[in-house]
């Protein structure tokens, strides 16, 4: 099978949709209320050790991807042990981005379609995405990026005479605890979620390209989501932005300058929209991936269509209302997402970093020999 | 009834599209894992059509938890 090749950039760019993808009008991190900001710069802190981390990983074997450096450190067999967690969690990340993606165009969108369109459409792009691979959705993302980008901050300045300073203030009167919350919160949606990357990434010549793409690509996904955060609980304040789904949505609509430039909430779905398809494309690609290599597999791209079928129709079943996704969400996934975006990594570092400083000392010892 | 053939004449057609090639390039555990994956997406979307309340690991979760809350 030819091996899929992207540059650093493109890299970083899928990287930075990929975060803003579901976040950008679903604001992670209101558990620690008023303080969101505080939680905010804390989780950036924290997920960047654990990007630096996810990048050793990447970069103990140059030339070979995850799966090749996985099965010489840890042998065949022990490889797919480690990976069929993965899957399952990949699965059900797929399941809540296009969940996600159904429910706001059912809530904010179009109400009267049928739940299953919006689910099939952004499900068939995805597999297009994983058909056309990782190369093709990186070009695409040279291009796209920009607008959410230019959104992103545009949308933030056009917001600042809506903005009330008050809104944040007093600082920490609930304590310490509530800015944990928060920030595990943001931590496991989205920043830690970059971990699928390890999957799709390709082998990269450069040692220090997966630190590059890892490093920059979560630092400038992270500031677009602060900026929108911070947009969000300035302009309606923490009391109702926890009344609503999508905060973002909301303060976009309030947007008004002069008689041409206002409502920008449809210029928001549309930005969402660009941005789910990114996630969506990348979480299939990482999920086919690790199901082929389980699987022992040449090739992945055909599994596209059924596992993003079934996914579809686990949406359906996994969540019995909104209601329910969004407290699956907000109080269950940081927690159960933390095994599969931490603990796991942090055992693949460990056993990387055992076997390649057991190498280091083997080859010592023939040398002095 | 509608639905149901509606469903399964999909994935009939989506499993002949991507079916053929593969047996023309005699990709027998290819087609084993395709046919395995689509089964299961299949099956649950006929028991989703037919209607069949069917419990999830969130779903389960969820109500374990609030069930030992609102019980302390």
């Amino acid at each position: 099978m030819q091996k899929p090749e992207i540059s650093p950039k493109q890299g970083i760019l899928l990287m930075v949709l990929f975060i803003e993808g579901t976040s950008f009008l679903m604001v992670m991190g209101l558990a620690a209320g008023r303080d969101i900001w505080l939680a905010y710069l804390i989780a950036l802190a924290v997920s960047m050790v654990f990007a630096l981390m996810y990048a050793r990983i990447l970069s103990h074997g140059p030339g070979k991807d995850f799966f090749e450096t996985l099965e010489s450190m840890t042998g065949k067999v022990w490889s797919r042990v480690i990976l069929i967690p993965m899957a399952v969690y990949l699965l059900q990340f797929l399941t809540n981005v296009l969940k996600h993606f159904s429910q706001f165009i059912d809530s904010a969108g179009i109400p009267s379609a049928p739940p299953i369109v919006p689910y099939l459409g952004m499900g068939l792009l995805a597999v297009l995405a994983v058909y056309y691979g990782i190369e093709i959705l990186g070009k695409w993302s040279e291009i796209f990026v920009y607008i959410v980008i230019a959104f992103s901050v545009i949308s933030g300045l056009l917001l600042t005479r809506n903005m009330d300073f008050q809104h944040l203030l007093p600082l920490m009167r609930e304590g310490v605890q509530p800015i944990g919350k928060g920030a595990l919160q943001v931590i496991s949606f989205p920043l830690c979620q970059v971990a699928a990357f390890l999957f799709v990434l390709p082998a990269f010549k450069d040692k220090k390209a997966p630190y590059k793409v890892f490093s920059w690509g979560l630092l400038i996904g992270f500031v677009l989501i602060f900026i929108v955060a911070l947009g969000d609980i300035l302009v309606l304040g923490i009391n109702q932005m926890e009344r609503l789904y999508y905060p973002s949505f909301t303060t976009l609509s309030i947007v008004k300058v002069g008689q041409f430039i206002q409502r920008l909430e449809i210029v928001a779905a549309t930005v969402f929209t660009l941005a789910v398809f990114v996630k969506a494309g990348i979480i299939l690609i990482a999920l086919c991936r690790v199901i082929g290599y389980i699987l022992g597999l040449e090739e992945h791209r055909f599994l596209a269509a059924p596992v993003a079928l079934l996914s579809i129709n686990y949406g359906y079943i996994a969540y019995g209302s909104a209601m329910e996704f969004r407290e699956w969400i907000r109080n269950f996934w940081p927690f159960f997402s933390s095994v599969f975006q931490l603990l796991i990594p942090l055992l693949i570092f460990i056993i990387f970093e055992f076997q390649a400083a057991k190498r280091k000392r083997k080859i010592g010892i023939g040398t002095n020999q | 009834m509608g639905k149901i053939l509606l469903v399964l004449a999909s994935y009939l057609i989506l499993a002949a599209l991507t079916i053929v090639p593969m047996i023309r390039q005699k990709k027998k555990k290819q087609i084993a894992v395709y046919l395995v994956f689509l089964t299961a997406a299949a099956v649950l979307s006929l028991l989703l059509v037919l209607g069949v309340k069917m419990s999830s690991f969130e779903g389960a979760i969820i109500k374990l938890f609030s069930s030992t809350t609102s019980g302390s």
